[in-house]
């Protein structure tokens, strides 16, 4: 799963969210290393769609602009979990090692 | 200020296929006016570089779930199109009216995609355009002849891939865009001498390049396709004319040798974007 895919679906975590919500959020979630643009986002929310793991919600009108909202599908938790799982093991196998590296003295 | 950035960011969306537009466009403006600052006035261009790419990769999703079929019968009437109307364009600079009438027609079938119009026109147009090679073929005085097989071609070309088309069992190919007028328009202009002919060239090969580019980018073969079947009947003329005319110039080598190797890179890139098309479906 690509970044912007894996910061969209942990965006839609706390509940739907519209696009620039999703941008904003995304942002904020990764200490502002993915900065999502729109074309960016609504290639990766069509591609998340056709794999069943995010959903249009509901769309409103505000302030004259429209705002199509997207949640999570119970598959998309799932995806994001298994996803999350998988970076800790990967982040574990580097940090253990570097971890019993600093405590194992270097032959000179 | 706003109407103007929206404006701007909604021609930046024509890169999206047309059905894909009609149901995103107004959520996609919203979300790109929300990300812009107050007083911006020109898209930005991360936001620009995103759309044109993502409109490419929206394309290039949509192609690939077409039927090969499709993509094959789209590719060769986008490029019977494009010989088409650059026909018309020469033809509107003759002085025969019922010739324009009939070459105008071909043009109007196959852009609106009436294949048996556009074969029986095309046909009435190639058969004219070759009477001065076949005695036994009677035709009114008021159509033009070519004296040689190869600038036939061009009227040929057409005619023979409309008969692929019309062949029962192949779906009709869609109707496009009238903005494709504008190409036999353009070649009214009052623009005649050598400059402008290697303008012309130059032009033409920058424009292909460009399509096999955007097909690369979009993974959809469809404009390579077109553009190889466009650029066969000068090829075709120019293979003719080497034999009976011997070796051309310089600049009309380089030109010739630019089409051909065009021709083989866009048919390599329409078969290999194909071959990616059907890997990636598979499980």
């Amino acid at each position: 799963m690509s970044a912007p895919s894996y910061f969209i679906l942990a965006a839609l975590l706390d509940g739907p969210l519209h696009g620039y919500g999703i941008i904003k959020q995304a942002a904020t979630l990764s200490e502002g290393r993915v900065r999502l643009a729109a074309g960016t986002l609504y290639g990766a929310l069509d591609r998340l769609a056709e794999e069943g793991l995010v959903l249009a919600d509901r769309q409103e009108r505000v302030a004259g602009r429209t705002r199509r909202y997207y949640r999570l599908t119970d598959h998309g938790v799932q995806a994001l979990h298994r996803e999350a799982a998988r970076m800790d093991q990967a982040a574990g196998v580097v940090t253990r090692r570097l971890g019993s590296a600093a405590t194992t003295p270097r032959p000179a | 200020m706003s109407g103007r950035l929206r404006r701007r960011y909604e021609r930046l969306l024509f890169t999206y296929p047309p059905a894909y537009r009609r149901a995103h466009r107004d959520e996609m403006l919203s979300t790109l006016l929300e990300a812009a600052r107050p007083d911006q006035r020109f898209p930005a261009p991360r936001e620009t570089a995103s759309l044109l790419l993502g409109g490419l990769r929206t394309r290039a999703r949509q192609a690939a779930r077409q039927s090969p079929g499709r993509l094959w019968t789209d590719g060769l009437q986008l490029g019977v199109l494009l010989i088409v109307l650059v026909n018309l364009g020469h033809a509107l600079r003759m002085l025969f009216p019922l010739w324009i009438a009939l070459v105008a027609l071909a043009a109007l079938a196959v852009l609106r995609g009436w294949t048996r119009t556009a074969l029986i026109a095309a046909t009435l147009t190639a058969l004219a355009a070759a009477r001065p090679l076949l005695p036994q073929v009677s035709l009114p005085w008021w159509l033009p002849g070519y004296g040689d097989w190869s600038a036939v071609a061009r009227y040929a070309v057409p005619a023979v891939v409309l008969a692929v088309l019309a062949w029962p069992g192949v779906g009709r190919p869609p109707a496009r865009s009238w903005w494709w007028l504008l190409l036999p328009a353009a070649a009214t202009l009052p623009l005649a001498g050598d400059t402008w002919a290697l303008a012309q060239a130059g032009l033409e090969i920058a424009l292909l390049l460009g399509v096999l580019v955007v097909a690369v980018a979009a993974l959809d073969p469809r404009p390579a396709v077109g553009a190889a079947v466009y650029l066969a009947p000068g090829l075709l003329y120019a293979a003719e004319e080497s034999i009976t005319a011997g070796a051309p110039g310089t600049l009309a080598s380089g030109y010739r040798a630019l089409s051909a190797a065009l021709l083989v890179a866009l048919a390599a890139a329409a078969w290999r974007i194909r071959r990616l098309q059907l890997t990636r479906r598979q499980p």
